[in-house]
């Protein structure tokens, strides 16, 4: 799977180092015209890349609709040809990791036709086939965990083509922050350093829209919204239109396509912990579907002693530039902001690594000041050898004191051992909390997650945009804190739950946890944890509908969580490649979603019967945005369990308000203890009343 | 020196002797591998309120063997090596926890209506300290006797001086898993203070005392089961 995954990124590296992240390639009329890099040695003229001017960007128009647990995103372009030839068009673009991608709509002759999922290779032959036979025809790729790519043919001679996007994602609240992110400067970075690629994004290549690119954003929640703010789009206007709805709203032209959007929303301070739990089931399904949304009210202590923390570095070729510069920013900022009694140090890494200390650092003094400023002027070459830093970083640990290591990287691993067995035997064999945060889509989220959740840590993609060095002291407020380990969910009545490893739960962070369940009615659903060695479990009263037409989108997310379990096996338990790949499709298939071994493709309705396309995606995009017209205007569906034990109080993340509560719970459990003082006292009984006298006694 | 042992020789008491204190030691160390091993369970040996009204009794002593930390840990074996060997007929004395152990857990949850849950050995060993100190005091053996009086007495004051205060200035700095319950060390001061009383008739022999604190320690699982019982239904 792996190397499959490498070969795929690899192969779109070569596409993007001969300048095809948008290409455009000759289509007179009734000819055949080869779009792929691969094939432009036979065909010259269709590797020439199109700029503007021949093929634009006409107009971007993005639509989000946060939801409670999850976000819509609906893509809408307008490509434009202003040459004389019919075009092919091939762009990529990134999506987050969590991301289920449902719909590829193309206007063909006026009518919008939603595509429908095949299996990869059947997938490239109907598009072929549709193309040689001149019909209007578009295909979605899954590439990998680097990026997703569009293909479409013919975009005519002085005409348009119009293309729909829409794909769903889970969001969490981290500490009372909800945070959304639409990728677009830092899609499926590879590094050049490594010898294969360069930045492949289509919007990064055309970073201008030549009519304007807007960006509508609804948000609708069960609870009160302090406010919203977009550190991307500043200029985003809010408004709230009614207590649990607001809007936003940026339009921009020119070279808009460079940033990264980033959308915070804050909930209110006396907002509950909470479960919520988002269901779907219609009456011709024998099992329903269910998201939960788990926000823990338990008050986590705050540890006290200092924390020894290894920051590991990407300067490799790829992070040059602004990220360079926003992680110098942020890792300076993070390091001048760590608290007296912790220490650190810092390891760059290209293809090889190197310490800018000796040894652990005090913050504060004049040689962490020194690395500090050297942190500030990061200078970037070479390829990406994440195992080698890595493995420098746990030698260097101190095993007295409890460490972390933050390592920051936009790329996948391709110097030194990459595989992923690699990396989970190493993170197996070293005990300190790893937190790995990705710069862009370009890296194996999915393997970062894994290793940072077996060590007890996390994993995040920031953005370009994002405030790196808040991110990275999430990270010190991870440490800071007692944690919530070893994780179970239970509900009483479900069929199955992904993900089957939960990770760890630091303070404010929520668990999302997907499902189906047979049985309709009262439920329990339970949840258990381990804080500081003692094992807490929290119960409530849920219930599971028979009938729940209003959040069909989640059957999809649930399949996708499904399919990363499967990956999951794969890696982790030497489950065989041909299992997951099958397993994979069925569910990719059964559910309608993209993946690394299906594809979308839309053809016009009367050619869908020569293939033997159904229209099963159809069906399900149409219940799904029945679903979403009737909540836009009806209330929350969203079931909400606030009460009892588990829930009381306020989210982990506003400390301030839980302090009364903190100072509660050092009278609800603990231990005794003797100290120094009673053995010295005990030392002197001994010594005044003669242990050999008790000996005798004993006898 | 026992008759036992004069009538065999010095070697044969010599002999006999280092054979004690093997299996003192050996003793001593399934009692610390036996504590590391509770601690790997808390969840299950801790001193639970919710886990005694579900019936899980045993609670009761064990909570006494599980530790937050080895820091925690190796303080409180400590002092129960240092106990062991200070005072007057130490095996004899220890079997007095059996019962002491279930007494100060009840005691304690009863004196902290807001406690949920208590590990750690300290309570008992306040407790142990306290009744083993009497013991002494009872053995009238030289100034030691008065030292060890001064020593019980000074326990029970160290811990009501805590409870009062709030704080126990060495033993708060440890790291143990969670915060001190100071009162745990009043409440076995007392509960030592009640079994140096209750055994103060008790002809002071191992014997004696083993059946003693066997009795009362099945006596007290008895009311124990009968109370569960009743609860539950």
């Amino acid at each position: 799977m792996n190397h499959t995954r490498h070969r795929a990124t690899r192969h779109a590296a070569l596409l993007a180092l001969t300048g095809l992240t948008l290409l455009g390639s000759a289509f007179s009329q009734g000819s055949t015209r080869t779009p792929l890099a691969t094939q432009q040695e036979d065909e010259p003229t269709a590797a020439a890349p199109v700029r503007n001017g021949r093929l634009d960007l006409v107009s971007h128009d993005v639509g989000v609709v946060i939801n409670n647990g999850f976000a819509t995103t609906t893509i809408l372009q307008t490509l434009q040809n202003s040459t004389d030839h019919a075009l092919e068009a091939t762009w990529a673009f990134p999506l987050p990791d969590e991301a289920s991608l449902s719909e590829l709509t193309l206007w063909i002759d006026g009518q919008p036709l939603i595509g429908e999922v095949v299996e990869k290779a059947e997938a490239s032959r109907i598009y072929q086939e549709e193309t040689k036979a001149g019909e209007s025809s578009a295909k979605l790729d899954q590439n990998g965990f680097v990026n997703y790519r569009i293909t479409l043919s013919p975009v005519p001679a002085h005409g348009e083509a119009r293309v729909r996007v829409v794909y769903y994602q889970p969001l969490d609240i981290d500490q009372g922050v909800g945070r959304y992110l639409y990728p677009l400067q830092n899609g499926n970075t590879e590094d050049p350093g490594g010898g294969s690629g360069m930045d492949t994004a289509f919007w990064s290549m055309e970073r201008e829209v030549a009519g304007s690119m807007t960006l509508d954003v609804t948000l609708k929640t069960a609870f009160p919204v302090d406010g919203l703010h977009s550190p991307s789009h500043a200029a985003m206007s809010f408004q709230q239109e009614a207590p649990d709805l607001w809007t936003g709203s940026w339009s921009g032209q020119g070279p808009v396509l460079d940033r990264d959007f980033v959308l915070l929303y804050r909930l209110s301070p006396d907002v509950p912990a909470r479960i919520e739990l988002l269901t779907s089931r219609y009456a011709d399904q024998g099992e329903g579907t269910f998201m939960a949304v788990i926000t823990p009210g338990e008050d986590l202590e705050e540890i006290t002693y200092g924390t020894d923390w290894m920051f590991v570095l990407d300067i490799s070729g790829s992070m040059n530039g602004e990220k360079l510069r926003v992680l110098s920013r942020g890792a300076s900022n993070a390091i001048g902001r760590l608290r007296a009694e912790d220490r650190f140090q810092v390891i760059l890494f290209d293809d090889g690594h190197r310490a800018l200390s000796r040894d652990w650092l005090v913050p504060g003094t004049a040689e962490a000041d020194d690395v500090q400023r050297q942190v500030e002027g990061l200078q970037s070459a070479g390829g990406t050898n994440i195992f080698a830093a890595l493995d420098a970083a746990y030698a260097r640990l101190d095993a007295d004191r409890p460490s972390a290591i933050l390592l920051v990287s936009d790329g996948v691993a391709n110097a030194g051992p990459h595989e992923y067995r690699d990396f989970i035997e190493m993170a197996r064999t070293h005990d300190a909390r790893l937190f790995t945060f990705v710069m862009g889509n370009g890296a194996n989220t999915v393997l970062l997650g894994d290793l940072s959740a077996m060590s007890g840590g996390f994993a995040r993609t920031v953005s370009v945009q994002d405030e790196v060095g808040a991110h990275l002291m999430m990270a010190r407020d991870r440490m800071s804190h007692e944690a919530m380990h070893g994780v179970r969910f239970q509900l009483e009545g479900a069929t199955v739950t992904h993900p089957k490893r939960l990770p760890s739960l630091y303070l404010g962070q929520q668990l999302v946890v997907f499902g189906r369940y047979q049985k309709s009615g009262p439920s329990t659903l339970t949840v258990s944890a381990r804080i500081s060695g003692e094992d807490r479990h929290w119960t409530v009263p849920i219930d599971l509908p028979a009938i729940d037409e209003s959040n069909p989108e989640l059957e999809r997310l649930y399949a996708m969580a499904a399919i990363q379990d499967l990956e999951r096996a794969e890696w982790l338990d030497g489950r065989p490649e041909s299992e997951t790949r099958r397993g994979t499709i069925d569910l990719a298939l059964a559910y309608s979603l993209v993946t690394d071994h299906t594809s979308m493709v839309v053809v016009k309705e009367s050619r869908k019967a020569a293939y033997g396309l159904g229209s099963s995606n159809r069906d399900r995009r149409l219940r799904e945005q029945d679903a979403a017209a009737v909540r836009s205007t009806a209330g929350n569906q969203v079931q909400v369990q606030t009460g009892g034990q588990p829930l009381a109080g306020p989210l982990g993340g506003q400390r301030a308000a839980h302090a009364p509560q903190r100072s509660q719970r050092r009278r609800n459990g603990g231990g005794g203890a003797v100290g120094p003082l009673e053995i010295l006292a005990l030392l002197a009984l001994l010594l005044a009343t003669g242990w050999r006298r008790s000996s005798s006694d004993a006898a | 020196m026992a008759p036992f042992i004069q009538r065999r020789g010095v070697m044969f008491a010599r002999a006999t002797e280092t054979g004690l204190w093997s299996m003192r030691v050996l003793a001593a160390l399934a009692a610390v591998l036996l504590a590391t091993a509770a601690s790997a369970f808390p969840g299950t040996l801790q001193l639970e309120r919710a886990g005694l009204a579900n019936g899980e009794w045993w609670r009761l002593w064990t909570g006494h063997l599980v530790h937050g930390s080895a820091d925690h840990l190796v303080y409180d074996a400590g002092a129960a090596a240092l106990l062991f060997v200070a005072l007057k007929c130490p095996l004899a004395s220890a079997c007095r926890l059996l019962w002491m152990a279930p007494a100060i857990s009840l005691a304690l949850l009863a004196a902290l209506p807001d406690l949920d849950h208590y590990y750690g050995l300290s309570g008992l060993l306040h407790g142990w300290a306290v009744a083993g100190t009497f013991d002494l005091w009872r053995s009238k053996n030289g100034p030691g006797a008065h030292l060890a009086a001064v020593f019980g007495i000074g326990t029970v004051l160290k811990a009501a001086w805590e409870t009062w205060s709030g704080a126990a200035p060495f033993s708060d700095g440890l790291d143990m898993g969670g915060p001190v319950i100071h009162a745990a060390h009043l409440v076995g001061a007392i509960v030592g203070v009640a079994a140096a009383v209750a055994t103060h008739r008790v002809r002071f022999r191992p014997a004696a005392l083993v059946h003693t604190s066997t009795m009362r320690a099945l006596g007290i699982l008895v009311v124990l089961t009968l109370i569960t019982l009743t609860i539950g239904s």
